[in-house]
């Protein structure tokens, strides 16, 4: 009779969770510059992404109300946050801004728009995806990420025997990168590819970091690409471009209508098995225009306007 | 807009930049024996009183894929010892003049320009090869 008693005590008790856990998550949630819910739905808007993340299920969305700084957020499941036009911000900290890391390789998807994320020279990254799958990020602002010895805007480390697909639209990555620690790492975009990763450049500036403006390394022998579209690449401290190839992997760099202009260093560097394809593009005013060297080639369709000399050339068809 | 470029190397880029109704558009000036480097791309320079984009100290002005249209006076003027502007894929329409080079400046162009239009063309540029 006892047992009969406790086991109804506890469906009971089960009963009651369930409808809790639902009301937990929700797949839209909320944030206001003047939230204060703990729900973080329509009527009562949270203050910060984390709590938002936290409370959305996998697959959901994130949307700013209104302007705002929310504050850096740790992301491990798929999720959107949507701030296209509100004002909203995040200032990084001395643990990043946000940071995409599942700790397993199942895929997700991450899209972020309309963010605005500064990290006050005092935080490492203003971005990281350390995840399998997908990141999308438009209409973004990415600056003053310069603690550390890789200190980065935006850094994108796929893992090996997964893959990575990255699209930047529509952004500015600006003074990132730590002149102070980090002489060979660290800049603006940077890309390790263990595993194949495809990474979309449109309409982006990356400008004025330090020392690269976009470092793309293949540790694996996943095929590994980057393609730039009517972006610019400019006035970065050192290196415009930096690709590198490490345990027979390879990078291919599509360079198209982009200008890579007034870096301190070189344009265009390739060392390694890795190719850059350029066309219609401006490579002009850098230190010099192009470094290949270890068997990697700059590749010109013919139609660049440049003060250097491509390793080699290919007509259009 | 008016940059003063002074006694250091200067690096200025203007990207997706409209520069309308002024008295100049975009006007480099200033002393100094340091080079500014200067691009302009995917930006618009037009409807100003007088010149479009003057260079008017020693400079590199990079003009790329941008309009310089409409301008009173000269579309593009390079007007002082080593003021060199490059245009490549450039718009140089409706100025009073389209090209003009003064007191030792240069206009050098990869070929793939539209600058016709003009009340008067103004000077051929030294060409430059796409590679």
């Amino acid at each position: 009779m006892r047992k009969i008693a406790l086991l109804t005590v506890g469906v009971l008790a089960f009963e009651i969770a369930l409808p809790a856990l639902a009301a937990a998550q929700s797949l839209h949630t909320y944030v206001s510059g003047t939230g204060a819910g703990t729900l973080c739905s329509l009527a009562a808007p949270c203050a910060t992404f984390q709590n938002a993340h936290d409370k959305t299920t996998a697959g959901g969305v994130v949307t700013c109300l209104d302007a705002g700084e929310y504050g850096p957020v740790n992301i491990n499941r798929s999720i959107t946050i949507d701030c296209v036009d509100t004002g909203a911000t995040i200032l990084g900290t001395d643990t990043g801004g946000i940071n995409i890391l599942t700790g397993d390789s199942f895929p997700i998807v991450v899209n972020l728009r309309g963010l605005t994320i500064d990290g006050g020279s005092a935080s490492p990254f203003g971005i990281a995806m350390n995840s399998a799958g997908e990141l999308h990020i438009e209409r973004c602002r990415i600056s003053g990420f310069r603690n550390g010895t890789a200190a980065a805007g935006i850094t994108l480390a796929s893992m090996d025997g997964s893959a990575l697909d990255v699209s930047i639209a529509d952004t500015i990555v600006t003074h990132n990168g730590s002149a102070a620690e980090s002489p060979d790492t660290g800049g603006g975009i940077l890309v390790l590819a263990a595993g194949a990763t495809r990474v979309v450049l449109d309409r982006v500036e990356v400008s004025h970091n330090f020392p690269l403006g976009i470092g793309a390394t293949a540790f694996g022998t996943a095929p590994s690409a980057l393609a730039l579209r009517d972006s610019a690449v400019v006035a970065n401290v050192r290196n415009g471009i930096a690709t590198s190839a490490a345990n027979n992997g390879a990078f291919r760099v599509s360079v198209d209508r982009t200008s890579v202009s007034l870096n301190g260093g070189a344009g265009i560097v390739v060392l390694g098995a890795s190719v850059v394809m350029i066309g219609q593009s401006t490579i002009a005013g850098n230190g010099s225009a192009f470094d290949a060297g270890g068997g990697g080639q700059i590749v010109s369709y013919q139609d660049n306007q440049t003060d250097g000399t491509p390793t080699s050339t290919v007509t259009d068809r | 807009m008016t940059l003063f470029s002074g006694a250091g190397a200067s690096r200025l880029v203007f990207d997706r930049v409209r520069i309308q109704n002024n008295t100049d558009g975009l006007l480099i000036q200033g002393t100094g024996l340091a080079a500014a480097n200067v691009h302009v791309r995917d930006s618009l320079v037009v409807r100003n009183t007088r010149n479009g984009i003057t260079a008017a100290r020693t400079a590199t002005v990079f003009v790329d894929h941008t309009s310089a249209s409409d301008n009173g006076a000269a579309g593009i003027l390079a007007t002082a010892p080593g003021a060199t502007v490059i245009l490549g894929g450039a718009t140089i329409t409706r100025n009073g003049t389209g090209l003009v080079a003064t007191s030792g400046g240069t206009i050098e162009s990869y070929q793939n320009n539209q600058a016709s239009g003009n009340d008067s063309d103004g000077l051929s540029p030294l060409t430059l090869p796409l590679k």
